[in-house]
């Protein structure tokens, strides 16, 4: 014991004689930590997040409201019931209120940033000094205390919330007397409601016709609790009423009652006979829709913190590499004075462990503070992409603490066992071998053999955990070809370096040593700007995908967005409108396209079915990357020639193509398809469908469990279970007649995670207001009206005789899906809907109305805030490696001093041994980078058509843009470049005679 | 060539001056050989005569050139350092990225007076012609030092000075390197300085001197002496 603590103190006393050698470890180890923890507690507050999502809450109960939609309840009638002995209901009202986030004045700036909630007012007393059932005692306490009238400014972890109206909203003469309510906010809310402190008063209308902006001043406290639904603001129903907000002079109506505890049909009968009048009782099944945070965020996210894992692990080893060279003759010494073996590697552990221990808690502060710092960006991502919420995790910092302790000191002392078992058997200084560097023929051999063998294994990748392993593989055997190319290209470059510029010739020559003694320092640098561009290129491969996909797709000028029902939305005759109608499904069972028998699933997955228009717009407008080659036979694969590969618009002037006579064929082929969807004699599905469960054109599918959706604005359940109770088929009053299921093309589809089916629109029952709009999605694209003959006539007189004409709500009207958008002065006809739907009461603030630019603007947006996180991983993992590479170098060549001091001495001036060394590095990081292109353009044809089409079920067309390679290369060189003036900069090469170069 | 007037250089000002007030003329193709004890300041007045260190007071020439003046210009030491001194180091410092040819022809590439045949001519002299294109790793110590030599002579410099150039050598390949050192640079009509403890090495210079309190001293006159006083 004592021998062991002696050779430790001697280690450190050497740490302490060459103190970077152990910082450059501290510093990898501090900056994996650093990425492991903020991962770590992203996912954490993902989790925690859906968790939250999930739970029961105070609308859970059952809702009395009035049967007649159109009346209210009185506080009379409230005190009435209670009185009666229903002291479980409590009077309830609410109203939709915006708010913004700061008072711009540019109105479309700020409409991005509009969030509507639910003002729930509540009856606050009941909650007074009672018990209630089915909440926790501190739920029940939080409830109260936020209900009662005390001063909310003095609560603490309350957001506060000041309603002032917005500077653009504010006219002169408008006073306000700010009021403070208490409130209760679902966590889930709170974090998405990031900067939205300003009121966007609702224009309502007077009896006498003059409208006025309804101003709401109350400075709001609002304590997070998962009681209270989300998007949903819970105040006493008393500030509800301030501030002179009610809808009938002197009258305080109440939209319903909560019933605390379950009403049994009696109860129902006997709050009828009180009120005297018909009430309707709602027992919300449903919770919070679940946000699922896709496996695609999680995955990337761990993807990228595998990477700087990896990454971070070679800078140690790096780093452990450098040290234990360094320190060789002194352990030799030990070993001869005696020392053991087994005690001198228990000796090197230990100094290990404690780096970890000084090390881990720097990088978990470093990890809690950025996650802190993200979480406004990964709030945001999480809530406008994944309808998911992120919450700031609540964590035990001792097991963190202890699992980030494990996992770093497991995998170093895994990894530096072979380094430390070599030096702590060494007896002699072994003279240093002078390995003959590979020859030319042999690394040749040894690329062609490996890509070979690459190729070889990529071919029989057939799941997402083997191409993730897939990914590995590559990138250790290019960082093998990495090691055995830079020597080649070294010498071959030291032999066109004209020797007459010797310092030049000197940086080259030397850049070949260096190579050798920075192995794994390059090893880190090519697997981060591998990946980088890797990453970047699919990144860019996807944003260019969904971009043209979206622009082909959006075919209309206008799309609208409503939760109203599609019966209330009214336009005039000249808007055309097609909405889009949806209903989900299972996928039980596929049979081939051979008319085999159905071979069902293992696991039946929710898929949903989507109408599409059957104009002509809507043709050009459908992407598809095959389709079936049928006239009259059905032939299974993807389309050659024109019509064939992805982005090919369903148009039969197709401008791709090789030959007239392949586009020819292939426009018949596309006119036929179309014929035979707009006949409903087949389906168009989506690669993730396809993917998933290996269909091929010309299969038919088999679908069970067709229903309507679920959804925020309309609860279909009750739909469906009546339907489902009389005993009649839900696709029968889906569908006007059922569709055939064979599959006729396969489209890609960005905008969706899971399995869809188009069905041609006219196809959708849709005579019924109730199955219309418990069919509608919510989205509308409007155009104006077209004058011209409609361009199928055939199947709109077939549609018809289907009596399947689907109305926007106008009586017979010729948005069937069939008429041909036409050019018009946009603005004009924007201004010309937004008029007709602005002057129908039901339709006032509950709408957006988007231009096809604003909403192909928007997706991009979003697209670009969700690769925010991974592409600021991917930076992180770059700068990094970028230091490392940087400090390991500066290690070197502090340990090369003695050389430098040899060129000072001859007369080589120090800012050329300055520049010398800065080229030296550079240079190696050029041919590190250069090698580092073709295998991230690799890479990211790996991510897109492995790991995305097994992951996620979907792939892409790789496009190599030069300007985001040439960007990664860049931003790695300017990195490595900034990170080396610092110690170039403080360099000064000691001339001393007795220097001794170390050979 | 080589003229050293009232040198004096101190490390502290409260210890003795280490040089003090030294003087030394040194003429083309002339060698000196200093000896002396450990510290007595043997490699700073050789660092002091390369311009790697300043002098307190007094002032070193080489051509009629001062380096002490140079010394405030980095620009002018470097090229003055480049121009007219070759070095030799006890420990050899040859770069091991390059064969032992590019090694010899790093100073003159850098002074651009690269001569193929002359540095061809000088290796003749030094028996290291068929080192040429072998790799440092596959050179002996005493090969390796002759490299040096040859390194230190190739630009043609007006002085060379070497810091115990065979401290790192057998006796046997001591004595072949000195006589070696000594000879090319009576050749090359070049000055030479030479730091040795090795008596053998220094008896073969035409002056040998001792470092003692600072100042330079005749070591055959001191011998004289103190044989005169036993």
């Amino acid at each position: 014991m004592r021998t062991l603590l002696l050779t430790t103190l001697a280690l450190f006393a050497m740490a302490k004689k060459r103190p970077w050698e152990p910082l450059l470890i501290i510093f990898a180890i501090v900056l994996a930590n650093a990425g492991l923890v903020t991962v770590l507690l992203i996912n954490e507050g993902a989790t925690q997040g859906e968790l939250l999502q999930n739970k029961q809450n105070l609308l859970t109960n059952s809702l009395v409201t009035p049967a007649d939609k159109a009346v209210n309840f009185t506080k009379e009638q409230y005190s009435l019931l209670r009185r009666s002995g229903f002291t479980q209901l409590i009077a309830f009202t609410t109203r939709d209120i915006t708010l913004t986030c700061s008072s711009n004045k540019n109105e479309t700036q700020e409409t991005k940033k509009h969030s509507t909630i639910t003002l729930l007012g509540i009856d606050s007393q009941p909650f007074l000094g009672s018990r209630m059932r089915g909440f926790s005692v501190p739920d029940l306490s939080l409830l109260q205390n936020s209900m009662s009238t005390a001063q909310a400014s003095s609560k603490n972890n309350a957001r506060i919330f000041s309603l002032k109206p917005s500077s653009s909203q504010r006219s002169v003469s408008d006073t306000f007397n700010a009021f403070p309510v208490n409130g209760l906010l679902h966590s889930a809310t709170s974090a998405k409601l990031d900067c939205h402190n300003h009121h966007v008063p609702p224009q309502i209308r007077s009896a006498e016709g003059k409208e006025t902006r309804l101003f709401w001043p109350a400075t709001i406290a609002a304590s997070t609790t998962n009681l209270v639904p989300q998007d949903t603001l819970v105040i006493p129903i008393d500030d509800f009423y301030k501030a002179g907000v009610n809808l009938n002079d002197g009258q305080f109506p109440l939209a319903g009652f909560i019933a605390l505890t379950a009403l049994k049909t009696q109860d129902v009968r006997d709050i009828e006979a009180i009120l005297g009048t018909p009430v309707s009782v709602t027992t919300s099944g449903a919770t919070n829709e679940t946000g699922s945070l896709p496996d695609s965020f999680r995955l990337n996210l761990w993807a990228m913190s595998a990477l700087m894992g990896v990454v971070a692990l070679f800078i140690v080893l790096n780093a452990l590499n450098l040290m234990y060279r360094t320190r060789l003759p002194n352990i030799i010494r030990f070993r001869q004075l005696g020392i053991s073996s087994a005690i001198l590697t228990s000796a090197l552990f230990t100094e290990l462990l404690l780096y970890c221990l000084i090390s881990i808690p720097i990088g978990m502060f470093i990890g809690f503070q950025a996650a802190t710092l993200l979480s406004p960006v990964i709030s945001g991502t999480f809530t406008s992409l994944f309808n998911a919420v992120f919450v700031n995790p609540d964590v035990n910092l001792l097991s963190l603490f202890g699992l980030a302790l494990f996992v770093t000191f497991l995998s170093l002392a895994l990894f530096a066992l072979v380094p430390v078992s070599k030096l702590s058997k060494a007896l002699t200084v072994n003279r240093v071998k002078k390995t003959k560097g590979a020859s030319l023929l042999f690394v040749l051999t040894s690329t062609l053999l490996t890509l070979l063998l690459l190729f070889a294994i990529e071919q029989v990748v057939a799941s997402t955990a083997s191409a993730l392993f897939f990914v590995a593989l590559l990138l250790l055997s290019s960082c093998v070809l990495v090691l055995l190319w830079i020597p080649i290209i070294a010498k071959a470059l030291t032999s066109i370096t004209p020797k007459r510029w010797p310092v030049f010739y000197y940086v080259i020559a030397n850049m070949h040593s260096l190579s050798g003694k920075t192995r794994l320092a390059v090893c880190a640098f090519f697997i981060a700007l591998t990946a980088n561009i890797g990453m970047n290129t699919m990144t860019d491969s996807f944003r260019n995908a969904t971009e043209q996909w979206l622009t082909q797709r959006l075919y209309a000028p206008f799309y609208l967005y409503t939760d109203q029902p599609l019966s209330r939305v009214k336009l005039l005759p000249s808007m055309t409108t097609t909405p889009l109608l949806k209903v989900e499904g299972k996928i039980i069972g596929v049979a081939g396209n051979e008319g085999g028998a159905i071979q069902r699933v293992d696991a039946p997955t929710k898929i949903s079915i989507s109408s599409y228009p059957v104009h002509d717009t809507g043709k050009k407008a459908l992407v598809l990357d095959s389709v079936l080659k049928t006239v009259s036979s059905t032939v299974s694969g993807s389309m050659s020639g024109s019509v064939s590969g992805p982005m090919s618009g369903l148009a039969p002037n197709s401008e791709k193509g090789t030959s007239s006579q392949n586009e020819l064929k292939g426009n018949k082929a596309i006119n036929s398809v179309w014929q035979e969807f707009i006949n409903g004699e087949g389906v168009f599905i989506n690669q993730q469908l396809a993917y998933n469960y290996d269909i091929a054109l010309g299969d038919t599918l088999a679908i069970s469990s067709i229903k309507f959706r679920q959804s925020e604005t309309s609860d279909n359940a009750a739909l469906n279970a009546q339907i489902a109770k009389a005993g009649s088929e839900i696709s029968s009053t889906v569908f006007s007649t059922m569709p055939t299921w064979k599959v006729l093309g396969i489209y890609p589809d960005y905008g969706n995670l899971n399995g869809q089916v188009l069905v041609p629109l006219p196809f959708f029952a849709t005579q019924d207001d109730v199955v219309k709009n418990a069919l509608y999605s919510g989205v509308m694209a409007i155009y104006p009206t077209a004058k011209t003959d409609k361009p199928e006539a055939k199947t709109t007189e077939k549609n018809k005789e289907r009596g399947s004409g689907i109305s926007g709500g106008r009586s017979g009207d010729n948005s069937d899906g069939s008429s041909t958008p036409l050019n018009s002065n946009d603005a004009e006809f924007k201004a010309e809907v937004e008029k007709v739907l602005d002057a129908q009461p039901q339709m006032q603030g509950k709408y957006t109305l988007y231009a096809k630019q604003n909403l192909l603007d928007i997706s991009m947006q979003t697209f670009d805030r969700t690769f925010v996180l991974t592409d600021g991983l991917n930076i992180t993992t770059l700068l990094v490696a970028g230091i490392a590479f940087a400090v390991s170098l500066t290690v070197l060549t502090l340990g090369s001093a003695a050389q430098l001091s040899v060129l000072r001495a001859l007369g080589v001036s120090q800012i050329k041994v300055k520049f010398a060394l800065f080229m030296q590095y550079m240079l190696l990081c050029f041919i590190s980078a250069l090698l580092a292109v073709p295998f991230g353009i690799y890479l990211a044809y790996v991510f897109i058509n492995l790991v995305n089409r097994y992951a996620f079920n979907w792939t892409y067309p790789l496009a190599i843009n030069a300007q985001v390679i040439v960007s990664s290369v860049g931003l790695s060189l300017l990195i490595v470049s900034l990170v080396l003036l610092l110690p170039l900069g403080k360099l000064k090469p000691k001339i001393d005679l007795r220097q001794e170069v170390q050979l | 060539m080589l003229i050293i007037n009232k040198l004096k250089k101190s490390f502290s000002a409260s210890e003795k001056p280490l040089l003090n007030n030294l003087e030394l003329t040194l003429n083309s193709a002339e060698s000196v050989s200093i000896q002396g004890a450990s510290g007595c300041g043997k490699s700073t007045l050789l660092s002091l005569i390369a311009g790697f260190d300043r002098p307190d007071s007094g002032d070193i020439f080489i051509d009629n050139l001062s380096i002490t003046k140079r010394t405030n210009n980095a620009h002018d030491i470097d090229g003055f350092r480049k121009n007219k001194l070759g070095i030799v180091f006890q420990s050899f410092n040859l770069f091991d990225c390059f064969n032992a040819w590019d090694n010899i022809a790093f100073t003159a590439r850098l002074k651009g007076n690269y001569d193929k045949g002359y540095q061809q001519a000088l290796m003749q002299q030094l028996g290291i012609v068929a080192l040429s294109k072998k790799p440092l790793s596959q050179l002996s110590g005493g090969e390796q030092q002759r490299c040096a030599i040859a390194r230190a002579l190739v630009h043609r410099p007006s002085l060379v000075l070497a810091d115990e150039p065979t401290g790192n050598l057998d006796e046997t390949t001591s004595e072949s390197v000195a006589d070696l050192l000594y000879q090319t640079c009576k050749n090359t009509n070049t000055a030479l300085v030479v730091v040795t403890h090795s008596s053998d090495v220094a008896k073969r210079a035409d002056r040998v001197m001792r470092l003692h309190k600072g100042v330079l001293e005749n070591a055959e006159s001191e011998e004289t002496l103190v044989t005169t006083t036993m």
